[in-house]
């Protein structure tokens, strides 16, 4: 053998061995390795100058060594912009007067149906976290299987649960119970491209002024598609590039539903409500988008390849070749630490995106934003977590809706804030998006609350979904008119919900 | 060692002149083929220096000249994005996967211009994914890279490209399916792993173990399929898998992660090149194994179109149909890219070669440096005719500095060889105009250029040679007589071929009108010079032609009739005996042959080969065949019969075959013209036997191969002809073992009269009764003794006072026996030296103390020689050369010149 190939053994095996090994752990659920969240900081370090208290780098080593002090697990989904979830409540610890008490926590970086997996494998192996985030799927899920505990006491025994808007609480109430402690929550909005406005011949001011004709109701959806067309006309964006959905469909419908006038959801008959002369309204001014050639016909394309569609609508938007599109709040931080090193990050996006609601369809109307998911943290029952914890991290997420704690997850996920108090009155330098957004807060529509007390009784959210987006998308490809897929579309639903729909 | 030629001439080679990149990797690695990959390299090669400087000039250089074009594009013109950078080392990267697994050359000439592609492409300011998607730069990189792939590789393996349609279109469905295979194999793989990450089922990095793992499996394949070994597959995938490992791990993509900006950049064009290598590269080498290089480009090339798909099962935003519509049109544009590509560069080649020739035309002082720089020296891609070439030629090759035949020869094989038939063709006619005199004329036959181009040119030009050569053979005459007989001959012929010109409607014949009208004039004034010279004179006429046989239907021609019955009635028999005509050397046999096609039935064409010269002197049996071939059809086409030529290269893998299907179409040639046999008469055949004795020639090969003939092939009759007799060779006797032998033997007398009185019409000469009994007893009537002593004799008589000299008398053949000895000198020490052996000698010499007609007693002939077995020996030897005859007991020469011969030459 010529020393060559004996080179070619002694490389490869033990490379391509140390490869293997290393992901056929993995791939056995062993614990995923911590995140770093010190990176993170640094990479947002621009952010991270406005939060008065940097965070200790050495907070999760100097928790576990302690021998004397109680230990609470902590388990959370969190990553990117999101990273400060599995950090709240150590930060939070550490406030809190003595006995000592430590967090040790491991943020999972994998997806939400991954991380639901772990949590329950550990439950049932007996050795589930004393702590856990949880969106309302989660919590109605976990809620009915035991893993979780009311928390209705525990918030009636910390001050600190006042300070949360009272919406959270309603939202998540399920059996007569409180069961999470909300850690965020966020909206859908509209984003524009300032410099091709600019370009149109827009001023400064005019852009400046847009969140306000938005609000007032002077900006409104036919005004978007008009100066969409005149951009694409003048050459300033490409055809297809006007007004960009959010990117989940069924969400960008219930926006331009809800602009249109139209309500999901009746709260005190806790019913779904369709409006058929509205859902017209809603199918015709989205086919018109595709008529008009203002929207890519891709956003039409099925869910298998959301994860990439996502990526590439959002770097096309944040590079500046959309003119209007709708998002999420969380979609800025998500920008933010993606084109950090390559445009700018904050400042970049200060200068080039605005923000605004989302412009009603009816004259007089005011815009709004429109509420998505909650998240919050849970405490999990004594047989799941195998401890007897729960009254001290009871204590620890109380502790965690402390402003100054509670402010840094809400500044770098991009969230809505939980708590009722003004911020302004707060040391902490927020960011302008974040203090834009909470001036938006009085125009919030609860949509979070429909889906959230919906799916706790309501598992056919999926057939619910393909019937709206089904037809939708034979008005979008014009083999139906609006009119008629809308009456197929509410035919379907009363099928589906029975009495549980009011046809207006 | 050989010198390799600089970076930028070896990718000229590769793209336009294909046949020096073939010469230059025939000469540094001849067991490789042209267009190999770096793959299939044996270890061992690689420490050869001229292929590791071939390496590095074709791959180093041109990488660091991209390298340093990307970056000055990015840090001084500030026109792209350093991520540009990048883009320009993934092209580097796919490029020399190309060089590793499919070839070098197709490596080298994708480094010219791939990694800048890329690098423009990921570079532009505000380039996003998104533009690349929807846009056309990935169909169009895609379908450039796969077919310059394809075009490389068939520019360099012309041989692939001869392929029948038939097998073509076998090898394209081979393609077709392996491609299909591959794809639906790596949508599978694909769509499997959408639907996991959809179910949560994935673990956080496997777009890094994915990608690393499918390039580990796909290229590992790749590489222990091309190379056969498993360590070096083993290598060559080991660093695939890490450089991607590691180029995901750099960028921290996992699933759950959601990259932006230039990381999807990277991670998209990752895998989208991932996918491309795989599906280009996994189909070529399927397909090359099963059905060849040219499938194998093919099926990778055709089989990249799956990108297309698969990436609108990945990507939702892809704008599937756009992009495959691209993608197949771009793929078809490229894989026809050697068709249309000379019309492209037509119109450029043209006004470039324009502007060249009128350079060279007002300047001709450059022309020593620019001649070489005109398309037709360095594209070979250019099939098409390309116009003023031949003037081109014509310009240049009258040049000082230029050698006409390396001209010629550097385009005599490839596309524009008609610009090089055309310069030749016209050049030889100037040559034709220019001829000032007979002697001239005589020469130019040699000279002529274009005489084996295929066309209507070359018969003409033959034509013209053939009227040369009479010329000089004109010349060759000592008698005016003869002189101006044969230029009559040559006149009519002239005035013939001038009437068939006139009829032409050839433009090649127009344009030789004037040649063949200065020739008549030459010869018309030449024939009145020597008209006006013999009348003068009164000289005999001297028809007699001495030593050379006569291969024209001449009147000197006489007798042999009743061989040619004999011939004639042996080819009628049902059996096919070979012939042999055996004689006496001089005796007319040559002649004889030659006039066969006059003296028998016009169904049997006889074809005469003489086996004297190159074709027994070949080096090789390819070399005879090919050489035989020749004078078989050069034979026929004297009798208007035009035979296919047998390219001697044809002939070098399996000769005897190639042969033997060429003499099918020979039969099938002779018989379509109403001819029912040939006669294949090969005259001085032991020179075949002095070339099977030399072993130049396998005996079982050849005379094997002419007895199969003489078996298999009833239309074809065989005749040697020659001065032994097969019984004299062992080997010609055992294989020819039936031969019916054909003795060509002395004149009747009165044949031998006819030649003496009556060789022409009206010939001016008699004899007295004497002179001509004389005559015929000197000879004893053989047919060249005959013509040599009446043509010393008309010689004489011409020097001869006018009133002696229409007579011939016994004195006057006396008087020229001495000129008679000396002008056949050759012919005597022939028989002196090597017909007859020593006894032979002595004997002869004996009976030249005698006249002739006394001769010598056996008795005192019996005491030359030791015994009576040495005596009946050199008798039985003379007798078979019919030299000697015995009457009773007396020894008698046949030949009385002879005596005379041995009497003025001393004993040895």
């Amino acid at each position: 053998m010529s020393v060559i190939r004996l080179w070619t053994l002694l490389v490869s095996v033990p490379l391509l061995l140390m490869l293997l090994s290393r992901h056929y752990t993995t791939a056995h659920y062993e614990p995923p390795t911590w995140l770093n969240c010190d990176q993170m900081a640094q990479a947002l370090s621009p952010v991270m100058a406005s939060v008065p208290q940097p965070l200790p780098t050495t907070t999760t080593t100097t928790i576990t060594t302690t021998i004397t002090t109680t230990t609470l697990q902590l388990v959370t989904h969190a990553y990117g912009g999101d990273c400060w979830r599995a950090y709240l409540p150590v930060l939070a610890a550490e406030q809190l007067p003595d006995p000592p008490l430590h967090v040790e926590t491991r943020a999972l970086q994998m997806l939400s149906g991954a991380y639901r997996r772990e949590i329950v494998r550990a439950i049932a192996a007996g050795s589930g976290p004393d702590i856990a985030f949880a969106g309302p799927r989660e919590i109605a899920t976990w809620g009915k299987a035991g893993y979780i505990m009311p928390l209705d006491d525990c918030i009636a025994s910390e001050p600190a649960f006042a300070q949360v808007d009272p919406q959270l609480w309603s939202v998540q109430r399920w059996d007569g119970h409180l069961w999470g402690v909300p850690l965020h929550w966020g909206a859908h909005l509209l984003y524009y491209h300032k410099p091709t406005l600019q370009r149109l011949g827009w001023s400064p001011a005019q852009i400046a002024a847009l969140p306000e004709q938005i609000r007032v109701g002077e900006f409104r959806l036919a005004d978007l598609e008009l100066l969409a067309q005149q951009a694409i006309a003048a050459d300033l964006i490409q055809p297809g590039f006007g007004v960009w959905p959010d990117e989940n469909r069924f969400d960008f419908w219930q926006l331009i539903y809800s602009s249109y006038g139209g309500d999901f959801y009746d709260p005190t008959q806790d019913r779904i409500v369709i409006d058929p002369v509205i859902l017209t309204e809603s199918f015709a001014y989205i086919q018109q988008l595709l008529a008009e050639d203002l929207m890519l016909r891709a956003f039409a394309s099925n869910e298998i390849d959301a994860w990439v569609n996502n990526v590439l609508r959002r770097d096309a938007t944040v590079a500046g070749q959309v003119l209007f599109w709708f998002g999420r709040m969380d979609d800025r931080a998500e920008w933010r630490y993606n084109y950090a090193e390559e445009r700018g990050g904050e400042p970049y996006l200060d200068e080039t995106i605005g923000v605004a609601l989302i412009p009603a369809a009816q004259p007089g109307q005011p815009g709004f934003m429109w509420s998505s998911l909650a998240g919050y943290y849970v405490i999990l029952t004594q047989e799941a977590s195998g401890r007897a914890l729960q009254q001290q991290a009871c204590g620890v997420l109380a502790a965690t809706l402390q402003p100054e704690i509670h402010l840094r997850h809400i500044i770098h996920g991009g969230h809505l804030s939980v708590l009722t108090q003004d911020t302004a009155s707060l040391s902490v330098e927020i960011p302008a998006f974040t203090e834009q957004t909470a001036a938006m807060r009085p125009y919030l529509r609860s949509g979070s609350q429909i889906q959230s007390q919906f799916f706790l009784w309501f598992d056919q959210d999926a057939q619910l979904q393909a019937i709206i987006l089904g037809a939708l998308a034979q008005a979008e490809r014009g083999e139906l008119s609006p009119s008629t897929a809308a009456a197929k579309a509410v035919a379907e639903l009363e099928r589906l919900l029975g009495d549980k729909l009011v046809v207006k | 060692m050989t010198t390799l030629p600089s970076t930028g001439r070896l990718l000229a080679w590769i793209l336009l002149k294909p046949s020096a990149w073939r010469e230059l990797i025939g000469a540094i690695a001849p067991d490789v083929k042209p267009e190999f990959a770096l793959l299939a390299l044996p270890v061992a090669r690689w420490r050869e220096r001229a292929l590791q400087q071939l390496v590095y000039r074709l791959l180093l250089w041109p990488l660091f000249g991209s390298g340093l074009l990307i970056s000055g594009l990015v840090w001084q013109g500030g026109w792209l994005h350093p991520f540009a950078l990048w883009g320009w080392a993934l092209g580097a990267c796919i490029t020399l996967v190309f060089a590793y697994t499919v070839s070098l050359a197709a490596g080298a000439v994708l480094l010219l211009f791939a990694p800048i592609l890329i690098g423009w492409i990921v570079g532009q300011p505000n380039g996003v994914m998104l533009d690349l998607l929807l846009g056309t730069e990935i169909p169009l990189a895609v379908a450039l890279f796969s077919a310059t792939v394809h075009y490389v590789i068939g520019n360099l393996s012309p041989r692939q490209l001869t392929y029948r349609l038939f097998q073509r279109l076998g090898t394209f469905m081979l393609g077709i399916l392996v491609t299909l295979l591959v794809a639906l194999g790596l949508l599978g793989l694909l769509v499997y792993l959408i639907d996991a990450r959809q179910a949560s089922q994935l673990v956080v990095s496997t777009p890094a173990l994915y990608f690393s793992g499918v390039g580990f499996v796909g290229f590992g394949l790749i590489a222990i399929w091309r190379a056969k070994q498993w360590w070096h597959a083993l290598l060559f995938s080991t660093i695939i898998a890490l450089v991607l490992y590691g180029a995901f791990g750099a960028f921290g993509v996992a699933f759950s992660d959601n990259p932006g900006g230039y990381r999807l950049v990277v991670v998209d064009l990752l895998n989208i090149s991932v996918i491309y290598l795989l599906l280009f590269l996994l189909p070529f080498t399927l397909a090359e194994r099963i059905a060849g290089l040219w499938a194998g480009t093919l099926a990778g090339t055709i089989g990249t179109l799956a990108i297309h798909p698969i990436l609108g099962v990945m990507i939702g935003f892809y704008a599937l149909p756009q992009q495959l519509w691209i993608g197949v049109a771009a793929t078809a544009i490229g894989l026809t890219a050697s068709l249309w590509l000379p019309y492209f560069f037509y119109p450029w080649e043209a006004a470039w070669n324009t502007l060249l020739q009128r350079l060279l035309e007002e300047y001709p002082r450059l022309g020593k440096e620019l001649w070489t720089w005109h398309t037709a020296f360095w594209d070979e891609t250019q099939h098409l005719p390309l116009w003023g070439l031949d003037q081109f030629l014509l310009t240049v090759s009258g040049q000082p500095f230029v050698v006409r035949a390396d001209l010629f020869a550097a385009l005599a094989q490839g596309p524009q060889r008609w610009a090089v038939a055309e310069a030749q063709i016209e050049l030889d006619v100037r040559q034709l105009e220019a001829c000032r005199d007979l002697t001239e004329i005589a020469a130019v036959a040699e000279k002529l250029l274009a005489l084996d181009w295929v066309g209507s040119m070359s018969p003409l030009l033959r034509h013209f040679s053939v009227i040369g050569n009479d010329v000089a053979v004109t010349l060759e005459q000592v008698s005016f007589y003869n002189r101006r007989l044969l230029l009559l001959v040559v006149q009519q012929d002239l005035a013939k071929f001038a009437l068939e010109l006139t009829r032409s409607v050839d433009p090649h014949a127009q344009r030789l009108q004037p040649a063949a009208a200065h020739w008549q004039q030459i010869v018309t004034t030449a024939i009145a010079d020597l008209a006006n010279t013999a009348q003068f004179q009164h000289e005999l006429p001297n028809p007699y032609v001495v030593g050379v046989p006569l291969t024209r239907h001449q009147e000197i021609f006489v007798g042999r009739r009743d061989v040619s019955v004999r011939i004639e009635q042996f080819l009628r028999g049902p059996d096919q005996p070979p012939l042999l005509l055996y004689g006496q050397r001089r005796m007319g046999k040559t002649s004889l042959l030659y006039n066969l096609r006059w003296m028998l039935p016009t169904r049997i064409v006889p074809l005469v080969v003489d086996l004297e010269g190159p074709v027994s002197l070949g080096k090789d049996h390819a070399s005879f065949l090919y050489n035989l071939s020749r004078g078989m059809i050069a034979s026929a086409r004297q009798q208007s019969i035009a035979l296919n030529s047998l390219p001697q290269q044809e002939l070098v893998s399996d000769p005897f075959t190639r042969f033997d299907v060429w003499l099918d179409e020979v039969e099938g040639t002779i018989l379509g013209q109403n001819r029912t046999t040939i006669l294949l008469a090969l005259d001085e055949f032991e020179a075949l036997e002095r070339a099977l004795h030399a072993k130049l020639l396998g005996e079982e090969a050849i005379l094997g191969t002419l007895r199969h003939m003489i078996q298999h092939r009833s239309r074809f009759k065989l005749l040697f002809a020659g001065s032994h007799t097969f019984g004299e060779f062992q080997r010609w006797s055992s294989y020819l073992i039936n031969a019916q032998t054909i003795h060509l033997t002395y004149l009747q007398r009165d044949e031998a009269c006819q030649l003496i009185e009556r060789p022409l019409v009206d010939f001016p000469l008699s004899y007295t009764a004497d002179a001509l009994d004389a005559l015929l007893t000197l000879t004893n009537r053989h047919p060249y003794l005959v013509q040599l002593l009446c043509s010393e004799l008309i010689m004489m008589k011409n020097e001869q006072p006018y009133a002696q000299r229409n007579q011939a008398t016994v004195a006057d053949i006396s008087a020229v026996i001495a000129y008679a000895l000396e002008r056949g000198s050759q012919f005597f020490a022939d028989i002196e030296l090597h017909q007859i052996d020593p006894s032979g000698r002595t004997l002869l010499h004996r009976l030249a103390e005698y006249p002739a007609h006394q001769g010598c007693t056996l008795d005192e002939v019996a005491t030359l020689y030791p015994d009576t077995m040495h005596l009946q020996q050199a008798l039985g030897n003379l007798a078979q050369r019919e030299l000697i005859t015995q009457k009773a007991r007396t020894v008698y020469c046949q030949i009385p010149l002879l005596l005379h011969w041995f009497r003025k030459t001393p004993i040895a």
